[in-house]
């Protein structure tokens, strides 16, 4: 799937990937890379931004540690970033079963 | 990390892309970190050391474009070089000239005014002062909107404000002779915009200071003398020097920041994901 595909859903994906537990950011491509079996394709490089934006909005928070002589960034779920994640699950179910129950109806007349 | 020399040239690049940003130290460790990783995962799937390393960055993306993500969650806007930015680049270099060629022709029409009739060469020289100032206020106007646009309004309100400054320092510049009035607007448009440079990170920080402790120095400078001396001319008092020096600061700034926007590759191209 092209990155513009995962426009406005990018946020959804890394609050899902980080809810599971604290993951630094090679942890959360790799958990995204795996859930979706690589059906995302995007450059890797382009997640950090975006998990940096989620924390500037208060959804996640970080900490830094040293791991084998260099520093890492851990990133945590906030109880701001739950809740909206919530809220975002529950608008994609939404949306994605109107979608499938619209995909799923027969046009007519039908096309071939 | 002579070892991975390949990753190194990459962060080097990247380092380019985000050093004026607050966190820029963070963010290459962070990077170094993922790019450390992969490599090693890459070698226990059997790659070798160089190989391992090209395919973490092939997979890491292209700087240029992981620097203009970054960049856009400080404004909320895509870094976009474009064919106007560049041409604004091109307008703030030669508005930086251009303030102190106006200066200069100010200047010396005011010395050439107290040895002869105001007529001649001095009114000569007072109009091309006077529209020479009024083009360095509109083209500075334009770099500003480059700048602006280059990261989708980017500058913000401050980055407006220093805008419209500029446009009605051109505007004001049409009487040139009340110089305190345009110079005066000239160092708050200054400071104005090196604030506008800072506080968004959207472009070199060091020029914009340049820009700002010019312009301010210039403007100090000339109501210093204004307060403590006679009514004076722009070619009378010795304040001339320090409005000049800080218009040299002034200058460099700007033709720094013009420099940089001007030899920035247009992109045409989006970046999907800074907008995700």
């Amino acid at each position: 799937m092209r990155g513009q595909a995962l426009k406005g859903h990018l946020d959804l994906l890394l609050l899902a990937v980080v809810a599971d537990g604290p993951k630094h950011g090679y942890a959360v491509i790799e958990e995204l890379r795996l859930r979706s079996e690589d059906a995302f394709d995007l450059p890797e490089g382009t997640v950090y931004p975006a998990l940096h934006r989620l924390e500037k909005a208060g959804y996640l928070s970080s900490s830094w540690s040293e791991v084998q002589g260099r520093r890492r960034r851990t990133y945590r779920l906030t109880k701001r970033g739950s809740s909206a994640l919530g809220e975002q699950r529950q608008s994609w179910n939404e949306f994605s079963q109107a979608v499938g129950r619209v995909l799923k109806g027969v046009p007519w007349p039908s096309t071939p | 990390m002579a070892e991975y020399a390949v990753i190194d040239r990459y962060l080097s690049e990247l380092e380019r892309e985000v050093r004026w940003f607050r966190d820029a130290e963070e963010i290459i460790e962070e990077v170094t970190d993922h790019l450390l990783e992969a490599v090693a995962v890459h070698a226990r799937r059997g790659l070798d050391r160089i190989a391992a390393q090209k395919r973490a960055l092939t997979e890491f993306g292209d700087p240029t474009l992981v620097g203009r993500a970054f960049a856009s969650t400080r404004s909320g806007g895509i870094a976009m070089p474009t064919e106007f930015t560049r041409r604004s680049g091109v307008a703030l270099v030669a508005s930086s000239f251009l303030w102190l060629a106006a200066l200069g022709f100010i200047y010396w029409s005011d010395v050439a005014d107290r040895t002869r009739p105001w007529e001649g060469l001095p009114w000569a020289l007072y109009l091309i002062g006077t529209f020479t100032l009024m083009a360095a206020g509109v083209l500075l106007a334009i770099g500003i909107l480059g700048i602006n646009r280059r990261h989708g309004g980017g500058l913000g309100n401050t980055g407006r404000l220093a805008f419209w400054i500029a446009a009605l320092t051109s505007v004001t510049a049409f009487g040139s002779w009340a110089w305190g009035v345009w110079l005066s607007l000239f160092g708050v448009g200054a400071m104005v915009l090196a604030i506008a440079v800072h506080r968004s990170e959207i472009a070199p920080k060091t020029a914009g200071l340049l820009v700002g402790i010019g312009g301010g120095l210039a403007a100090g400078a000339a109501w210093v003398f204004q307060l403590t001396s006679e009514p004076v001319t722009l070619g009378s008092g010795g304040f001339t020097a320090w409005i000049f020096a800080g218009l040299v600061i002034y200058s460099v700034g700007l033709a720094s920041l013009g420099v940089w926007l001007k030899t920035e590759e247009p992109v045409d191209q989006p970046d999907p994901i800074a907008t995700a």
